[in-house]
């Protein structure tokens, strides 16, 4: 917060007139934390365009609508992607966080044990079937969107809890099957066998998952604080290098570093899918729509 | 209905009345002419309107309230034949790929245009394409309208790039009104369907991560960072000038949020007018009078300097 809020015991105030140096590195602090949610205004209106511009509706409701629909998507697209991000690679918390799962079950909505979310995101490493890994990744997503999970998006911690085991990035066909076979988890290599089953880019989505983990192996990076930040960045890159794949933490491109998003316990064989619903009118087009169908059902 | 249904093409008229259903005008089911006798006819003819009559408004407008536009009324410019097909194909070349090929454009090129990744546009469009504004239809004449893609699309467009609603006519061919509706349904879809779950308070699993990861970086005890924003919004009426004229003289309206460190959205309150500060706008939020009420957020213990602490 800033100088207008008032002093409220849930807010955290800086100090007025910082003199020692504890207190300056606190005020350092809270406003290099409190920049995130500046950083937001401006990667919401950059991803959006609709909201960098006035808004043309005339209707309060519409508006209203609008922006919402900006920070769902946003978020969205953040659940999809955090696992490839400079911050949580960094995060000392997440290389501790498997053990933590694993030890009392009662982490962060940890649905499916560490080690096998580990396997889930080799299946995204490796270069076999990503169809399998797809279909399961509809499941946990599917379950995530009608609201029947008590899995939240934040879950994704459970997720990229296998991000600082430090993996290698060599996941294998039997890595794949390992992943498949626990329920939500390998909601990464789903995302990234749908890339790949579509048909688009190949061999690059397998390998930028692996690279993403790769980033997050070494415990060395999380030094504790914020501080670490500027160390973290290019050691993270270099272990991207040695996976053979370039990573950026931001990549734009593909579905890279995994979704690890909405993790659910239910089976994903229970779930119907969307894709499997007929459509009427779909015959004029139904050779070209059966490659999206297909395709879709990794989404 | 009106008179226009009577100038049906004759061909469609011909099938047997049984037939004539919303479904048998999909079908090439087409009797030749000479099957027919000239008595039927008439009677074919007369039932299969009295049949459009009875059925073909209630389906219709029963599923999708739509405006009376111009088009096809005499006095009124006709519709342009806009070929739906080309359009729907241009989508599919471009980015699903056709005849066996792969897609002109990869995944970067969708993301760029789309600002989404592809997973995440498939799964709306999942989930969007059988809503009934955005199924395909048929009109009057029996001819496939716009494709869910297509409006999918076109509606992506004007989030995405913030254009006008006929900008992206050329390159969807379905025509701006048809994507501004689409634009309308699709953001109404997406908040329903979606808010429970992407935009909604964090529950207590998840503080427990907000807080771990907040206590690494420095801040034990921190849920994040509250600020508002002013969304600028240029169709305000007069009416409403004065209490959405923000501190730049330009009327807003006042977006406040609470986001993490992976800038995900843990709180989102749009809609207060653009006079209020950021105090103001704190005071009417939702946010604020849960945390009066001790309804949120929820007893979540952690600890500042060794001292143990809940949640206000």
């Amino acid at each position: 917060m800033d100088g207008i809020y008032p002093k409220y015991p849930f807010f955290v105030a800086p100090y007025r007139i910082p003199v020692t140096s504890v207190e300056q590195a606190f005020n350092r602090l809270q406003k290099a934390v409190g920049k995130d949610v500046e950083h937001l205004y401006a990667v919401m209106t950059a991803r959006f365009h609709v909201a960098l511009r006035p808004s043309r509706a005339f209707y309060m409701a519409n508006i209203a609508t609008t922006a919402r629909v900006v920070a769902i998507m946003r978020n969205m697209i953040t659940v999809l992607r955090r696992n490839g991000y400079v911050s949580r690679r960094r995060s000392a918390y997440y290389s501790h966080q498997s053990d933590d799962t694993a030890a009392d079950g009662g982490g962060p909505v940890g649905v499916a044990p560490a080690a096998d979310s580990c396997h889930g995101g080799e299946a995204g490493g490796g270069t076999g079937d990503g169809d399998g890994g797809g279909v399961h990744g509809d499941g946990g997503g599917r379950v995530g969107e009608l609201g029947t999970d008590s899995a939240p998006p934040t879950a994704g911690g459970s997720g990229s809890g296998c991000d600082g085991r430090g993996m290698p990035p060599v996941g294998g066909s039997g890595d794949d099957l390992d992943g498949e076979g626990v329920g939500g988890a390998p909601l990464a290599a789903g995302r990234d066998g749908g890339g790949r089953s579509f048909g688009v880019s190949p061999p690059v989505t397998g390998g930028r998952g692996g690279g993403a983990r790769a980033g997050g192996a070494p415990p060395a990076l999380s030094g504790g604080g914020g501080g670490a930040g500027a160390d973290g960045g290019p050691p993270a890159a270099g272990e991207d290098g040695d996976g053979g794949v370039d990573a950026g933490p931001l990549a734009s491109t593909g579905s890279g570093g995994g979704t690890g998003g909405i993790l659910g316990p239910v089976p994903s064989s229970t779930l119907p899918s969307v894709s499997a619903l007929a459509d009427p009118f779909a015959g004029i087009f139904g050779h070209m729509l059966a490659a999206w169908g297909r395709a879709t059902d990794a989404v | 209905m009106p008179a226009a249904h009577l100038s049906l093409p004759l061909l469609l008229l011909l099938q047997p009345p049984a037939m004539f259903s919303h479904t048998a005008l999909l079908g090439p089911r087409r009797r030749a002419p000479s099957e027919i006798d000239d008595d039927d006819n008439e009677i074919v003819v007369a039932l299969s309107v009295q049949s459009i009559r009875l059925h073909r408004p209630a389906a219709v407008f029963s599923l999708v309230r739509r405006a009376r536009t111009g088009g096809s009324r005499r006095g009124r410019r006709q519709n342009e034949l806009r070929d739906f097909r080309s359009g729907i194909h241009n989508i599919m070349r471009d980015y699903i790929g056709v005849h066996g090929l792969p897609p002109i454009y990869d995944e970067a090129d969708f993301e760029r245009r789309f600002r989404m990744p592809r997973v995440l546009f498939q799964r709306i469009y999942e989930a969007a394409k059988d809503e009934p504004v955005f199924q395909q239809r048929i009109n009057a004449t029996g001819q496939l309208q716009a494709h869910p893609l297509q409006k999918s699309v076109g509606a992506l467009r004007v989030l995405a790039y913030g254009e006008a609603a006929d900008r992206a006519v050329k390159y969807v061919r379905i025509s701006g009104s048809t994507i501004r509706r689409a634009v309308g349904h699709l953001t109404r879809f997406i908040v329903q369907r979606y808010q429970s779950t992407y935009l909604r308070k964090p529950t207590i699993d998840e503080l427990r991560v907000i807080l771990a990861r907040n206590k690494e970086r420095g801040l034990p005890g921190c849920i994040g960072s509250l600020d508002c924003s002013h969304w600028q919004s240029s169709a305000c009426p007069k009416g409403h000038a004065g209490a959405y004229q923000d501190r730049h003289g330009t009327r807003s309206i006042v977006m406040e949020t609470i986001c993490d460190e992976d800038l995900y959205i843990h709180h989102f309150f749009f809609g207060a007018p653009g006079s209020l500060n950021d105090l103001n706008v704190l005071d009417i939020s939702p946010l604020f009078s849960d945390v009066c009420a001790g309804t949120w957020p929820p007893a979540c213990p952690f600890s500042i300097n060794g001292r143990p602490r809940t949640m206000p």
